[in-house]
């Protein structure tokens, strides 16, 4: 079958998952559902290593792995590493930046929180400023306005842009190559949270930009829980990013040297360590896990990533419609008039009364019901709204290359209604 | 059980137990949403770690209590903790406690935390008339108009909004002066003696009256064990007096401190008299032998060492009038006699609790120099415990405390400002530390080490599980509100 997933229509590509046939999955934003084949190789290469004398450290490099997986974003080997999940990767980014006090990070409240603690840290323990901007909400958000606020915050001392690619609470697709290309203006590095980019976008990494992007493996990735990507740029392709390469510290490393320090990092795109080798040396790895997610990968290779990517935002477009249309523009925290903006993750308040926009009481008994009573998975998020006191609580719907539109009228129709009961 | 205590028998209702000698019996009859421990080690991390009482958890990014702007805690009440009326306790409860803290009739020596941290709390405070004369006109103040940072979402939901992140709230909001209020005390004002003898429970114990000069404890028949993680019940009844000649527990000895962190002997400058002149202040400073010099004692969140260079002379002999509480009259003594050295005329004025208590909170009458004994309320973030009571009758301190506390959460401003603060006070010299102290407590009591070496009276049944695994991370804590899960975890 796999020689042909190309040309394979939906209906049987969604067979290939481990799906609840009486469930709707729409929160791939927290975790995806693997397909069988990959819960497969979990099992098949756990046993095969379990019990043995072979020598598991080399496999722990996941050399071919990271080839693989590398090649499908449009990077070498050298540059990518299998790490634990997304929140392992950016607090090993973080970390292994040469940032001084006085040095200053600009990010956003809406990052993930994992993000957001891990800054904190360099701020106490280094004297770092972290500046933190807070991202506008709702429909009529456009790119501008989110470029326009990282510029304003950019001062002398900023030495980092921190965001997420994609924002877990809003669903807001940033302007990614925008910012890439703001921080290349002011000579700063890019950290990217790309927690929800794998497996959902087609992308290639060094086009993008950034110095830094990690992320999640088990969600849009759809490998196992416990897996994620860390891309870490080690070459200067100048059309794509023509800063020199940041000053890092591949903390966490076996083969870090244990005397004399590694070659200057080079100036060219001909790389002169294997970083993601420094990186992906620390100590005992699960093999099983890197062949589970180097084999979900290859199969959105089979499958394509261009067309996966083409699926997942269709579905997101006719639910970002339904929803709409059932909730009106006023109730969509996530952007929908900036097309650039737009993601497969819907940010919405369902209920009638704005103010039980802050009641997390009924947020979270909305989300809840859908899935007690309808067996319909989302979640609710949490986020700051700019000008308003309030913590902010929101429904999130995801769509993915599983789920279809049949699913998610029903899901729509079903909130409608369901929202219409607790209003 | 028999108690000996320091000060009568009058109980004050929990909003006026502040700093009130007979602030330890409230634990026996009183919860709040978040307390501390008994069973701790002294001076231990778990000894000054808020632990949830009221309240399921302590909220936090990991259980969704609390967001990243650090502004918005959401609260969750446990479903089985009953008034002694055997009613629940309510969210709407909490909030009564919150604004009843507010009213015009009693003013806390705590109030300046909750103002200072609490979205809309100061206005709340604020707003009340001054046509305001009854019981009733309270309720129907506080049921008409709301703290715009405290919502009661349901009957077992609270939020609470900050003006600024405040890593300190959760200790704020285990103060027993923050404890929820029945629906019942909206019959009268607060801490008046109608209250005081109508004492409702949610502790182990409820106060039954006083007889003969005897305060006396029963058995609360609405509390269970099982809903309440911290205290114990450990005696059917327990009797409390001054007079107690064969206690089980005086409370009145002092032993060892046991509490970890230094507090303040200091006398606050009242400039609305002789002491308004600025070289008057300097040189009663410079005047007294004192061992402190910095408003913060060491140990201390923010405690900065500080040079105020400034010398000052007498003007003309002065004579001043000094208050300070019974407890404190050694101290008294000496700054009397330093200053009698220099040729001032001093004249000491002992006072009740409750006169130095108005004295702490804006009452500048009858008085030039007010001496006061003041430990942290807490352990971790506490800079507030210090600058907000030390500073009270100096505006421009007050500011600069104001500024140091709102960006609390930045050690890059924060520090700069707190230092900024205290280089003030000294200079203008309208506090004058004298001494770092730390709290004695009886021999053979648990201490709440966090609440000033408070002893605790119902020490828990059995150890309680570490605070983080209750509190923090657990999933398996009551979290009714969790419909999914939190991408915290990637």
């Amino acid at each position: 079958m796999e020689a042909g997933l190309r040309a394979r229509s939906w209906d049987e590509i969604r067979s290939l998952f481990a799906l609840d046939p009486d469930s709707v999955h729409l929160n791939t934003g927290t975790v995806g559902a693997m397909p069988h084949e990959v819960l497969d190789v979990v099992d098949r290469v756990t046993r095969e290593w379990t019990g043995g004398l072979l020598d598991v450290y080399p496999p722990g490099l996941y050399p071919e792995h990271r080839a693989t997986i590398a090649k499908a974003y449009g990077v070498d080997q050298d540059e990518m590493v299998i790490s634990h999940n997304a929140t392992e990767g950016m607090a090993r980014v973080i970390h292994g930046l040469d940032l001084r006090a006085g040095d200053e990070v600009v990010t956003t409240s809406h990052e993930c929180y994992s993000v957001l603690s891990n800054l904190n840290l360099l701020r106490h323990r280094h004297g770092v400023v972290v500046t933190t901007i807070t991202l506008p909400v709702g429909h009529d958000v456009r790119a501008e306005d989110i470029l326009a606020r990282f510029e304003a915050a950019i001062t002398p001392r900023t030495k980092v842009l921190a965001f997420a690619g994609i924002t877990l609470f809003t669903g807001t697709m940033l302007p990614i190559r925008a910012l890439c290309e703001l921080a290349h203006r002011h000579g700063l590095t890019t950290v990217i949270d790309g927690a929800l980019m794998a497996g959902m976008l087609d992308c290639d990494f060094r086009a993008l930009g950034a110095d830094f992007i990690s992320c999640s493996g088990s969600k849009f990735q759809c490998g196992p829980l416990g897996t994620g990507l860390l891309y870490v740029r080690n070459k200067v392709h100048p059309e794509h990013n023509p800063l020199p390469l940041p000053t890092f510290w591949p903390i966490i490393s076996t083969w870090y040297p244990m005397q004399g320090t590694p070659p200057p990092r080079t100036t060219t795109s001909v790389e002169s360590c294997n970083i993601g080798d420094f990186l992906q040396s620390a100590g005992s790895a699960s093999i099983a896990r890197g062949a589970a997610l180097a084999r979900a990968c290859e199969l959105w290779d089979e499958i394509g990533r261009d067309r996966i990517e083409r699926r997942v935002f269709e579905l997101a477009e006719h639910a970002r419609a339904l929803l709409t249309e059932r909730f009106g523009t006023a109730a969509m925290y996530s952007p929908g008039a900036d097309e650039r903006l737009r993601s497969p993750l819907i940010a919405f308040h369902p209920l009638r009364d704005p103010a039980d926009a802050w009641n997390v009481k009924k947020i979270a008994e909305f989300v809840s019901r859908l899935e007690s009573e309808h067996r319909i998975w989302t979640r609710w998020t949490e986020f700051d709204v700019e000008g308003s006191p309030h913590q902010h609580y929101a429904a999130r719907l995801c769509t993915h290359l599983f789920n279809d539109h049949t699913e998610i009228d029903r899901a729509v129709e079903v909130m409608g209604r369901l929202a219409e009961r607790m209003s | 059980m028999r108690l000996r205590v320091k000060a009568g028998t009058d109980l004050p209702e929990p909003v006026a137990a502040h700093r009130h000698p007979l602030a330890a019996l409230t634990r026996l009859h009183t919860r709040q949403l978040f307390t501390y421990r008994s069973d701790a080690a002294p001076g231990s991390w778990q000894s000054v770690a808020p632990v949830p009482d009221l309240a399921t958890a302590i909220p936090s990014i990991y259980n969704a209590g609390l967001g990243a702007r650090g502004t918005s805690y959401v609260i969750h009440l446990r479903r089985d903790a009953r008034w002694d009326t055997g009613r629940p306790v309510t969210a709407h409860d909490v909030v009564r406690g919150l604004k009843r803290l507010c009213g015009p009739f009693h003013t806390s020596t705590a109030l300046p935390y909750f103002l200072s941290t609490i979205r809309g709390m100061a206005d709340y405070r604020d707003g009340h008339p001054a046509s305001l004369r009854t019981a009733a006109d309270l309720a129907e103040h506080a049921n008409t108009h709301d703290i715009a940072g405290v919502l009661a979402l349901d009957e077992h939901t609270l939020v609470v909004e900050l003006e600024h992140p405040a890593p300190d709230i959760i200790d704020i909001l285990a103060l027993p002066c923050a404890a929820p209020v029945p629906v019942e005390y909206e019959a009268f004002l607060p801490d008046s003696p109608e209250v005081r003898a109508a004492l409702r429970s949610t502790g182990p114990y409820r106060p039954v009256g006083i007889a003969d000069g005897v305060l006396r404890f029963e058995p609360n028949p609405a509390w269970s064990p099982a809903a309440d993680p911290v205290r114990g019940r450990h005696a059917e009844v327990i009797t409390a007096t001054p007079d107690e000649t064969a206690a089980d527990v005086d409370l009145t000895a002092e032993g060892e401190a046991r509490a970890p962190l230094h507090g303040v002997q200091y006398l606050t400058l009242n400039t609305g008299g002789p002491l308004g002149e600025h070289t008057a202040r300097l040189a009663i400073a410079d005047t007294l032998d004192r061992i402190a010099d910095t408003v913060i004692p060491p140990g201390n969140d923010g405690h900065h060492r500080v040079t105020a260079t400034a010398r000052g002379a007498l003007p003309a002999p002065l004579s001043l009038t000094l208050a300070h509480r019974d407890t404190d009259a050694p101290c008294a003594a000496r700054v009397t006699a330093g200053l009698a050295a220099v040729g001032m005329t001093i004249h000491s004025r002992p006072m009740t609790h409750e006169q130095h208590q108005r004295a702490m909170t804006g009452d500048r009458a009858g008085w030039d120099l007010l001496l006061t004994t003041w430990f942290p309320d807490w352990a971790h973030d506490n800079a507030r415990v210090f600058l907000l009571p030390l500073l009270l009758g100096d505006p421009e301190g007050t500011a600069l405390a104001h500024a140091a506390l709102a960006v609390q959460d930045d050690p890059a401003r924060s520090v700069p400002a707190l230092i900024a603060v205290q280089q003030h006070a000294l200079t203008a010299a309208t506090v004058i530390p004298l001494r770092y102290c730390r709290p004695p407590a009886p021999p053979g009591v648990p201490v709440l080490a966090a609440l000033g070496g408070l002893p605790d009276l119902a020490p828990a049944a059995a150890p309680l599980p570490s605070p983080r695994l209750e509190s923090a991370v657990s999933p398996t804590s009551p979290a009714p509100v969790t419909g999914t899960v939190n991408e915290v975890h990637r």
